[in-house]
């Protein structure tokens, strides 16, 4: 008990930072011309609100029925139990290995709650084609997918041929990217994961 | 619905920006950027007063602002690249900036390890913790159900045991003679 209320004191000092008074005063400086300038812009706004209104209607109906059609074709499959809070990245090292834990940063490790490159995962386990192929290259990646009911899931990945392969990794069931899948995977491997 | 006059704004700011600027120099690490996103928060909040339904705290409704706000910015800064730790690696000489922030070497620590926890670990720390908001609170302002604020923090906690540990820091040591 001791322990953790010590702990809980000096977090508690984290919340003091010394912030420059003359900063301060800058900010709301900065704050209140900002402001001012808003205002004008706010009365002419007023004037064409009727135009405004019927213009965001319009556009709220357009999004509301593109994001339903996104929600019937984004349905979670059943390799993914919830959706994705989080995923771990790490070049694979072999077939049975496995090199992402959940508190693991060591070097190689890429991790990331960027919502693009979530949707691109996403994407690609729930659209990915069953296939009786067996890659026959050592895997290229490993991917811890920790999910929004706190699962994971163990994913190894093959990159072949420009053909992107996955499996669980306590499963002998390999799954094919569909092209578009596989090439926001790839050129997101491109773009961030430089070795 | 509220509205506020330039006074009572100015009241709110000197109250709670020192608060909210801590909270976001938390997140984002940096002195320069969590001024400016303190004002953006500010300026967002002057605009939308009249949608604080005071059925929450102004405190809470202005730290919920300030999220969105740095949220926005570090996946505008991060967009399809992966943090790692070569990247974000403090170099043992390199003064951070909250060394020049904070004085006691042993808090510095403790905010070095927090800086390297993933940004759901560090959010749950950051507010349950540091800002001491209940679980309540902290679900409404992550738009998360309270237990899985619960599970967070255990876990948050386990990681920044495991992040000391690497530095060769234990809990133990950082606290002892506090």
């Amino acid at each position: 008990m001791k322990k953790f209320s010590q702990i809980d004191e000096s977090l508690k000092e984290l919340n003091m930072l010394h912030r420059d008074i003359e900063e301060k005063h800058k900010s709301f400086q900065k704050i209140q011309e900002k402001i001012n300038q808003c205002r004008p812009r706010e009365k002419r706004g007023y004037i064409h609100l009727a135009h405004s209104a019927a213009l965001i209607a319009v556009i709220t109906i357009f999004i509301g029925l593109t994001y339903i059609e996104w929600k019937d074709t984004q349905a979670i499959s059943p390799f993914l139990s919830a959706s994705i809070d989080e995923t771990i990245l790490a070049t694979s090292r072999s077939e049975k290995s496995f090199r992402p834990t959940e508190y693991n940063y060591e070097i190689d490790h890429r991790t990331s709650d960027n919502h693009s490159w979530i949707d691109v995962i996403t994407s690609l386990v729930n659209n990915g084609k069953r296939v009786s192929y067996v890659p026959e290259n050592p895997p290229a990646y490993d991917c811890l997918i920790r999910l929004d009911n706190d699962q994971t899931i163990e994913l190894k990945i093959w990159v072949e041929q420009n053909e992107v392969y996955y499996k669980k990794r306590s499963e002998q069931v390999f799954y094919k990217a569909i092209k578009d899948d596989r090439t926001k995977f790839l050129t997101s491997m491109q773009d961030g994961f430089k070795e | 619905m509220v509205s506020a006059s330039d006074h009572q704004f100015s009241q709110i700011y000197d109250k709670h920006s020192d608060q909210i600027y801590s909270y976001i120099f938390l997140l984002v690490n940096d002195r320069a950027t969590a001024e400016d996103l303190t004002q953006e928060t500010f300026i967002k909040a002057f605009q939308c007063i009249n949608q604080f339904n005071q059925e929450s705290q102004l405190y809470t409704w202005l730290i919920k602002i300030a999220r969105n706000t740095a949220i926005d910015y570090l996946r505008k800064k991060t967009k399809f690249t992966f943090l790692s730790i070569e990247q974000n690696h403090v170099h043992p000489d390199q003064q951070s900036p909250v060394e020049i922030l904070i004085k006691d070497e042993k808090i510095t620590i403790l905010y070095e390890a927090i800086r390297k926890l993933r940004l759901s670990y560090r959010e749950v720390i950051v507010l349950r913790k540091i800002k001491e908001f209940s679980i309540k609170e902290t679900a409404s302002i992550l738009n998360w159900n309270e237990n899985k604020v619960r599970i967070t923090t255990l876990r948050a906690l386990k990681a920044l045991k495991k992040e000391l540990k690497k530095r060769g820091e234990s809990f133990e040591e950082v606290f002892s003679n506090r």
